[in-house]
């Protein structure tokens, strides 16, 4: 990381320094302009849950400052142009840098670092019948690093293709929660000295370091009034993780041997793909730019491999095989994806108000996957001491294989003969055939999986859609979707129902339904108040047909409505003021809700409430007044009683104000105030916070 | 009490009153031409007047016919006051005065409140608990959408490349070819996440089992396949530990298990 950041640094000086060499050589064009923004001064003071306070703002807590805008730009004879541009707050992990040194009728040099830092709450679930591990937090710092440095090249002569080379190191590195949950045992605490329960709440991480380094060549350039353009490139992605899974539990540790229940599961993994992708095309405007028709072919392969070793380890970190032992060593996977794609595309705007676009796609997919399996299963010994043997006493293998021919079809219509109304129609349909051959062997009985199955999805969807402006203050916006997806299995061959392993296809179709209406009207009576409202409605119904009774179909949906007002009002040029109002109700539902077992699941509520406000004064050219407030409010939880509960239940508050203040011409003096409130249900989340933070932003301009 | 009752309604009527007489005189004060942009934008732009896309086309030749094709250009509505190339970028003739240069011209690249103007309600999705750092700053809508594009969406079913390829351009780890596939994956990350902005940690648009019961249900629930899930249901999400941990593929378990 550091030699990268030194190396974007080394590039930067080299730049400025040429360019400043070859200023003092022949005199510039005028002076550069640079401007610099500093961020000298921030804090975060947050009282209660810094974790999630981070993951909710991507910032960080405590202290940190830095440069928060970097701007350069300059001219040099011979169209010689200079520009740089950067951000660097150290203790946010959060780094800019673009510089770009271009000549015109030449070429141009771009050198492009970003990198950001995503922070994750630390805690699990909550189970509020537990008494003493009710929620548990890991003590790990969950932040992610992300980031990316490109070089690029371009060379832009007259009379010669257009060609860019360009090199891209990606990274990410740190570690994220996840949400596979871990096992949380608590004993006969619950209330009724029950026996042991399980809920699976505790928090679960993973550790990455991720790094993508891709070569990439374009070309494209005019042959006999075609135009053309190829792309190759190369990109290999290299990376370890760890992904540990702790088990918690209030069961005393046995005076000899361990407790299942507080296993601990980690799972090394070595994921490694090299893809190499090749694009050619060709499109031209004809009789006289009514007319245009392209076609590009797009190959792709992608090689990806997988080493795994799994450890069970008990609760002091000694390897331990329990029972189900889940020790895993060298595990192997290869992958071969290969596709081929041709789009095409023809457009037409000869019937003027009429335009009419078609595009059509044919693909094969490839796809031949293997993969090792070998456990460590002895010694095997529930809740004891047995440390695994090293030696491989199961090995499952698995070899699938899939090829996939997919074609599409796409048709639109734009019709503009009615006055101030744009109208729309667009169809699109997709057929796609995927025979999939999948086989597991095992030496243990219920780990053998097969099947052939040819599967083939019919995918149709249609719009209508207008704009309209009946006159130059309103201005409407509507359209309805319907979307249609079927899929159906034939199911060639398959492994039989035995005692233990179930039928290895259970699902013989599916049809998923779903239909949209999308309007939003704004009127614009005077500049000074502009409202404007939007309402999307979507409905999804899912139709599966499958085991055991074929005749049976189940029918799940999904149901959304966003209605969203929004008014811009400026009073006078001094004043601007925004108020967005958004109402977002959404439901899922399945069958679970009518069971009436503890297995039972209602329908699933995600609506939210959200407020926003914001406004900005000018009280004389020297200085402007910034505030913004925004308050949702979701109450989403369904109380189970026994089982596990989910939803989202809370009040968010961000309240922010601010001065602008410009003393000369070339410095602004930017102060800021910001408070900032979550406070979740204690049913759901024992988390929530209430946090200030205070920033000075100073900024200067030369040139 | 019955007197501060009729204060406080002469009080009403009389703001309306003056709304009522001001709101027309205003509306004919007012440059309908300037554009709807933060306040600091706004001021350098003030005065800015709509051009047209000709004028844009002498410089961005290429930009022009490429939104000609795109998703975008189907909104654009011939006599309206903003057209074209100027929906999303505002008024262009300082812009074009100026012979080019920043400051003068809206830049969604960079700042995404020209994408707001329109898609509302985007904006208060990215300002929920879980988001993409859009207005972090840390991305830009046009790192997922490409505006002047032919494939506004590029997950369509003509389009050249895979439905998740966007996502997969940063979550790498997630793109596989795994050995035994997740089917729905193929229908797209947005079958289960919402991409903007949402409620629920890792934006899943529902936190619990329905997500998954949506199509893994049958007349016996709660068995799923063979097996009664009973007793595993009441414990936690189907992909809680020791489950279907590897929901977006798995190289060794057929049933997504690590």
């Amino acid at each position: 990381m550091k030699k990268l950041i030194s190396g974007s640094l080394a590039v930067l000086t080299v730049l400025v320094f040429c360019a400043g060499d070859g200023r003092a050589a022949s005199e510039a064009v005028k002076s550069p302009e640079i401007s610099l923004a500093l961020e000298p001064a921030q804090y975060a003071f947050v009282n209660g849950d810094a974790s999630q306070f981070r993951a909710h703002h991507w910032m960080a807590t405590g202290a940190s400052g830095g440069v928060k805008e970097f701007g350069f730009e300059d001219e040099y004879p011979e169209g010689v142009t200079l520009t740089a541009e950067g951000h660097a707050i150290p203790d946010n992990g959060d780094y800019g840098a673009e510089i770009k040194l271009e000549k015109e009728g030449f070429g141009y040099l771009l050198l492009d670092y970003t990198q950001f830092r995503k922070y994750y709450g630390s805690s699990g679930g909550l189970y509020n019948a537990f008494t003493t591990l009710k929620s548990s937090d890991t003590d790990r710092d969950l932040t992610l690093n992300i980031g990316e440095l490109s070089l690029e090249a371009g060379l832009r002569m007259e009379n010669l293709p257009e060609i860019t080379l360009d090199y891209t190191h990606e990274f990410k590195y740190g570690t994220k929660s996840r949400l596979t949950w871990t096992g949380v045992t608590e004993g006969p605490t619950v209330s009724g000295g029950a026996p042991d329960v399980l809920r699976k709440i505790g928090p679960s991480w993973q550790q990455i370091d991720e790094d993508v380094n891709k070569f990439g060549i374009k070309a494209e350039d005019e042959l006999y009034g075609f135009h053309w353009h190829s792309e190759q490139e190369w990109e290999y992605v290299r990376a370890k993780n760890l992904r540990e899974e702790k088990n918690l539990s209030t069961t005393p540790a046995a005076a000899s041997g361990s407790n299942s229940d507080q296993k601990i599961r980690d799972q090394y993994t070595e994921p490694r793909s090299d893809l190499f992708t090749t694009i050619l095309g060709l499109n031209k405007w004809f009789t006289k730019d009514k007319v245009y028709a392209s076609s590009d072919y797009r190959f792709s392969q992608l090689n990806g491999r997988e080493l795994e070793n799994t450890l069970e380890l008990d609760q002091n970190g000694v390897p331990t095989n329990f029972s189900n032992p889940e020790t895993i060593l060298d595990a192997h996977s290869d992958n071969l994806y290969t596709s081929n794609t041709w789009v095409g595309s023809v457009s037409s705007f000869l019937w003027n108000p009429l335009t009419v676009n078609t595009r059509l796609k044919a693909e094969s997919i490839g796809r031949t996957s293997a993969s090792t399996y070998p456990h460590d299963n002895s010694p095997a010994n529930n809740n004891g001491a047995s440390k695994p043997n090293g030696a491989v006493d199961q090995i499952d293998v698995s070899e699938n294989q899939s090829k996939v021919s997919n074609f599409g079809e796409g048709l639109s219509f734009r019709y503009t003969g009615i006055p101030r109304t744009a109208i729309y129609n667009e169809y699109e349909f997709q057929q796609t055939r995927n025979n999939l051959y999948e086989d597991r062997r095992s030496p243990s009985a219920g780990e053998v999986f097969s099947r052939q199955s040819i599967s083939h999805m019919y995918r149709g969807s249609g719009v209508l859609g207008a704009s309209f402006s009946p006159w130059n203050p309103v201005t409407l916006t509507t359209d309805v979707r319907h979307r249609e997806d079927a899929i159906h299995y034939n199911n060639v061959r398959y492994t039989d129902n035995s005692a233990s392993g179930a039928k290895s296809v259970f699902i013989d179709a599916q049809d998923i339904e779903t239909n949209e209406w999308s309007s939003k009207i704004r009127f614009r009576p005077c500049r000074w108040f502009q409202p404007s409202f939007r309402v999307q409605l979507q409905d999804t119904a899912y139709e599966t047909q499958g085991s055991p009774d074929s005749d049976n179909w189940q029918e799940a949906g999904m149901e959304s409505q966003i209605y969203t007002w929004d008014v811009v009002i400026q009073p006078v040029d001094a004043l601007l003021t925004t108020t967005s109002l958004s109402v977002q109700k959404a439901k899922m539902f399945t069958p679970a809700r009518f069971d009436t077992t503890p297995a039972s699941r209602p329908t699933y509520n995600a609506d939210v409430l959200s407020a926003l406000f914001s406004a900005e004064y000018s009280v004389n050219p020297d200085v402007v007044l910034t505030g913004l407030t925004q308050w949702s409010d979701a109450g989403d939880f369904n109380n189970l009683g026994g089982a596990i509960s989910y939803g989202a239940d809370y009040t968010e508050l961000d309240v922010s104000v601010g001065v602008r203040w410009t003393p000369r011409k070339d410095m602004t003096i930017e102060p800021k105030v910001a408070y900032y409130r979550y406070d979740p249900s204690p049913d759901l989340e024992l988390g929530g916070y209430d946090a200030q933070v205070v920033s000075l932003d100073v900024s200067f301009k030369w040139g | 009490m019955k007197i501060g009752k009729i204060k406080r309604l002469f009080g009403i009527a009389l703001f309306a009153g003056a709304f009522v007489l001001v709101f027309p005189s205003q509306a004919r004060s007012a440059d309908k031409n300037d554009p709807d942009v933060p306040l600091e934008q706004y001021l350098k732009m003030k005065g800015a007047k709509y051009v047209g896309s000709e004028d844009c086309e002498s410089c961005h030749e290429k930009q022009v016919k490429e939104y000609n094709l795109s998703t975008h250009s189907r909104i654009s509505i011939p006599g309206a006051e903003a057209q074209a190339c100027e929906m999303c970028h505002g008024p262009a003739s300082l812009h074009v005065e100026a012979s080019g240069g920043r400051g003068n011209i809206l830049n969604p690249k960079k700042d995404p409140s020209a994408c707001f103007t329109c898609h509302t309600d985007k904006k208060l999705e990215f300002r929920l608990p879980y988001h993409h750092p859009v207005l972090e700053g840390k991305m830009s809508c046009t790192d997922c959408h490409s505006a002047h594009g032919e494939e506004v969406r590029p997950w369509t079913g003509t389009s050249m490349t895979d439905t998740n390829e966007t996502c997969f351009k940063c979550h790498k780890d997630q793109r596989g070819p795994f050995v035994w596939e997740h089917e729905v994956v193929r229908e797209g990350c947005t079958t289960c996440h919402k991409v903007h902005g949402s409620i629920h940690e890792k934006m899943l648009i529902a936190r619990d089992h329905n997500l998954c019961l949506r199509c893994h249900t049958q007349v016996n629930f709660p068995t799923i396949g063979k097996s009664s899930h009973a007793g595993r249901l009441p414990q936690g999400t189907c992909w809680s530990a020791g489950c279907h941990t590897a929901v977006h593929g798995s190289n060794f378990d057929d049933h997504l298990r690590y």
